[in-house]
């Protein structure tokens, strides 16, 4: 498992092999560091498990700045990308879920992510 | 005391004209202009988050902001009033949200601070708004 950040904010990444799914947890106030890091660390993760489904938890997650904002763009529009990749993203804030919602909807994927 | 009381009451109104310009589609300026910019400043908004620190509270306004456009404002202050202890003040308002935001009657608290001869908010309080968090996801689709 990567994990960047620290308690109080960061995120996680796990490629779970059995189940075929690529796992990122999110939580807290990102800083621009974490959020820089963000798509290239869930990207490299979808890329080394082909088909494998993308599980955003991002249930802890706080409304993000730019940086976080173009971050998930990134990995939003990487989903076109790896054409067999769906995603799922699961929130508990209801201004995360907009947020994250409109930018699925900017990277023309918003169809193909089930927001939970 | 009286000019106190009117200066609070005028920070509050700008407070509630910086919603109108972000739901309209007009942007945020406002809306920093109305804020302290301090780590101790908090919100929490109709949609329930509470966000604690400047850069916390400017990315909750920000959400919102994505979804303002010119024909989403009419936001109306219903009334407010100002208290005032020193440099710290608080003012209770009664607040509509626009139409096309759910159109929720809230009762809000803010709470200002003096500094430099300037009252700003540190803290803002609105009713939960369960019919805007509903506007807000169909203002996902249009």
């Amino acid at each position: 498992m990567q994990r960047v950040g620290d308690e109080s904010a960061g995120f996680s990444v796990e490629v779970d092999w059995p189940k075929g799914t690529v796992e990122v947890s999110g939580w807290g106030f990102w800083n621009v560091e974490v959020s820089r890091s963000f798509a290239r660390t869930v990207l490299d993760a979808a890329q080394q498990a082909p088909g494998a489904k993308l599980i955003l938890d991002m249930s802890a997650l706080k409304p993000v700045r730019d940086e976080g904002q173009a971050a998930f763009l990134e990995v939003f529009a990487g989903l076109e990308l790896l054409s067999r990749v769906e995603a799922r993203v699961v929130t508990a804030s209801h201004l995360t879920k907009l947020q994250l919602q409109r930018l699925a909807r900017e990277a023309g994927v918003l169809e193909r992510v089930r927001f939970s | 005391m009286a000019n106190d009381a009117e200066a609070v009451d005028a920070a509050t109104r700008r407070f509630y004209a910086a919603i109108e310009d972000m739901v309209s589609g007009r942007g945020l300026a406002t809306m920093e202009q109305a804020w302290h910019h301090t780590d101790r400043v908090t919100s929490k908004h109709p949609s329930g988050e509470w966000a604690q620190g400047w850069d916390e509270v400017w990315a909750t306004w920000q959400v919102f902001a994505s979804f303002g456009r010119s024909d989403r404002g009419g936001g109306k202050l219903l009334s407010t009033q100002a208290h005032v202890y020193g440099d710290v003040a608080y003012s209770t308002s009664v607040f509509q949200a626009a139409p096309s935001w759910g159109g929720e009657v809230l009762m809000c608290t803010n709470v200002l601070l003096r500094i430099d001869g300037e009252w700003k908010v540190i803290h803002h309080h609105a009713d939960p708004a369960p019919k805007m968090a509903a506007a807000l996801e169909q203002m996902l689709h249009e």
